[in-house]
């Protein structure tokens, strides 16, 4: 602490060099270029959702010449079945996120400590397994889950979520739990600790903050999964809000409520966002320190 | 007490698959059921709470993959049993503390754990992916038709995808999207990385907010994108092009559809590359660019003697994930062509989508002809990791 505290202390008080920054202006010009492109097109879709259709195609969307239309939310959330697509997104990335942990933790614990037949085998396919495009798998998991009647469609979807995440998850955490000390473990064998209690009570807490950041990327893996979610879960009863968001689009043309349309696209889009402004530190983190060899 | 719910844990996977098989005949969804009865018996003969635990997730899986009422709820029924099994199990091993071998609940507690990640990888990865393989050279009435249904064709799927056009387009659009894209978006890429590592103010938050599309819903930033960007009448681009009185154009028109695809998803995807190519500029010595600045380099200098020549395993990773992106790429074009998949941005993974379930009812389904579409799909991205692996060595430095 104290050391990182004098490292930064200088830096307050360090003057700009106008000229050290002047050598980098088109740098900053290029990144603002991009930057403003950005802000201007969410902060039009913000105003957008504000605002009636007539005004929005005359495109006069900041003027609010007739206030603010938060009756826009109501619709796209109510008429527009977003309240069910959002429930529906919430329970699979929530349900997914907590299971597969539980699924892939005590996996990866394993691999990472202990040699076994297949250990190896196991490890580098959970690798491949990564990689393998979903369309290499889809159609045999429809062929499967088709004649699954009596489950609800729902449990299906959540199910190959969770599946779909274990690989990524088991071998992210693989290099954490290979950080922690034995030590831990042959101590709580002295106090006569089971080993499979040994794991859930002092070496799961332990990787508490990589199982943060892991569950950081499956919320929204499944949050903003499409392709897997148009083929299992497309009707309206338990359609995630991406596939929801689709159909609204769709379904425009014949509404042509410009207004609830730019509303729900708020709606979706504000939960993985707000998520990314707590929490971007962590995720840039996550990105390049995490999964992939750099 | 263990005893009643050891002999339930087993015999009720047991009923269940007896009445499975008389009234659906065996298949591969009695599985569950006879490995959830051997779990049980293994579980309930040593005691065992990690192995009755795997016994309630094999009971579990029994209730979705068992399709009559009746065994799907003796699946339910066996599952109770199952935590009930664990409980108890939990319970005995406290009481009998001198009858627990460490080396036994070791061994109990690997293949406890790791019981479900590889049921989690037989049944999503492994079975599928080999199922997908066959499939691709059999003809087959319908997607879920029973083995027994199957008609060989050797390669006469591949034969078909291949004669049509609309496979052909989508090839080409992909080899496209692949290379204008890639090299669009990796230049953009390296150049914020470039940029965002030369010491500039606010560095993490300018990273952060080109980041950012890549978090958010693509439905919605491709929506954004569609519904203001291009749009015709009140759109962003439009607006610019009257504010300096030229005349509007159409960007969602047949011909420019592509371009304004492919620049949005272009928007999304810089972020990720740059991130990764941060982290390689990170991994530079310091020092090298200190020697340089000496020497009397400039920025631009150094960039282009110092940092792209050490970037080249960096380039490696970005290059594979372009590769895997590009292959699967799908979402993009079905938000530009929602209703009906158009000629000007079908891809591969589109056209695997519209010929396994074809919306319209003219089509008729072809499962093997879409399963040949994933393998193509699978050689490309393999056949291209393995050239990059060849022609791009990353042994230069440790980065």
């Amino acid at each position: 602490m104290r050391l990182t505290k004098k490292e930064k202390l200088p830096r307050v008080h360090q003057k700009i060099n106008w000229r050290k920054e002047a050598t980098m202006l088109p740098g900053y010009i290029i990144i603002f270029i991009w930057l403003a492109f950005t802000v201007a097109m969410l902060a039009w879709i913000l105003a957008a959702s504000f605002s009636t259709t007539p005004e929005i195609m005359q495109g006069q969307v900041f003027k609010f010449e007739t206030g603010i239309h938060l009756e826009n939310y109501a619709i796209a959330w109510s008429q527009q079945n977003v309240a069910r697509y959002f429930g529906n997104s919430l329970l699979y990335s929530i349900v997914g996120c907590v299971v597969t942990i539980l699924i892939s933790a005590p996996a990866s614990y394993v691999l990472s400590r202990h040699k076994f037949i297949c250990s190896k085998l196991l490890k580098n396919s959970l690798i491949i397994a990564m990689s393998v495009p979903a369309v290499m798998i889809v159609l045999p998991i429809y062929a499967i889950t088709a004649s699954w009647r009596n489950a609800p469609d729902r449990l299906i979807f959540t199910l190959l979520m969770i599946f779909f995440r274990v690989p990524y998850t088991t071998v992210f955490l693989l290099n954490f739990f290979q950080t922690l000390s034995k030590s831990y473990e042959e101590a709580a064998a002295i106090d006569g600790c089971s080993p499979a209690g040994t794991f859930w009570r002092i070496m799961f807490p332990l990787v508490q903050p990589a199982l943060v950041t892991v569950t950081i990327f499956n919320f929204l893996g499944i949050w903003n999964e499409f392709f897997m979610a148009l083929i299992f879960a497309n009707s309206q009863e338990i359609a995630p809000v991406g596939v929801g968001l689709l159909q609204i689009v769709n379904s425009m043309r014949y509404t042509g409520q410009y207004g609830a349309m730019f509303a729900a696209v708020i709606i979706v889009f504000l939960p993985t966002f707000l998520l990314y402004i707590f929490l971007s530190e962590k995720i840039i983190a996550g990105v390049t320190g995490g999964g992939v060899k750099g | 007490m263990i005893t009643i719910f050891g002999i339930l844990s087993i015999a009720l996977p047991l009923l269940a698959l007896v009445l499975q098989c008389v009234f659906a005949g065996f298949s591969i969804l009695c599985i569950p059921s006879i490995a959830a009865a051997i779990f049980a018996a293994v579980a309930f003969w040593k005691k065992g709470p990690v192995l009755s635990a795997v016994t309630f997730f094999l009971s579990f899986i029994q209730i979705c993959t068992l399709n009559i009422q009746l065994t799907a709820i003796l699946g339910l029924l066996s599952t109770i049993a199952a935590v009930f099994l664990m409980l108890e199990c939990e319970r005995f091993q406290e009481a009998h503390p001198e009858l627990i071998d460490p080396k036994a609940a070791t061994k109990h507690m690997i293949i406890g754990f790791i019981m479900p990640c590889v049921i989690a990888l037989l049944v999503m990865y492994a079975y599928p992916v080999i199922r997908t393989f066959f499939m691709s050279f059999f003809n087959m009435p319908n997607i879920s038709a029973p083995i027994s249904q199957w008609e060989f064709v050797g390669l006469g799927k591949y034969m078909k995808i291949f004669q049509s056009q609309a496979f052909i387009r989508s090839l080409q659009n992909m080899l496209m999207i692949w290379v204008i894209g890639g090299i669009i978006t990796l230049a953009f890429a390296l150049l914020f990385a470039v940029i965002l590592t030369s010491g500039i103010r606010g560095k993490k938050f300018f990273r952060a907010a080109i980041y950012m599309p890549n978090v958010i819903s693509a439905v919605a930033l491709a929506t954004m994108w569609i519904q203001y960007i291009f749009n015709q009448q009140y759109g962003m681009l439009n607006s610019l092009i009257k504010f300096f009185n030229g005349t509007p154009i159409n960007w969602l028109a047949t011909d420019m559809k592509f371009w304004a695809m492919l620049a949005s998803f272009i928007f999304g995807a810089v972020g990720y590359y740059m991130l990764i190519f941060i982290s390689g500029i990170e991994k530079i010595p310091a020092d090298l660019y200190e020697a340089a600045t000496i020497d009397g380099a400039s920025k631009a200098q150094q960039a282009f003697k110092i940092t792209f020549p050490l970037l080249k395993g960096v380039t490696k990773t970005n290059l594979t994930f372009w590769t895997i992106n590009t292959a699967t790429f799908y979402l993009w074009s079905k938000m530009f062509s929602p209703v009906d998949t158009e000629a000007s941005v079908i891809v591969p993974v589109m056209y695997l989508y519209d010929t396994a379930f074809p919306s319209k009812g003219s089509q008729q389904a072809d499962a093997g002809a879409a399963a040949a579409v994933g393998i193509v799909l699978a050689i490309i991205i393999l056949a291209v990791y393995l050239i990059m692996n060849k022609l791009i060595k990353d042994d230069d430095i440790e980065l």
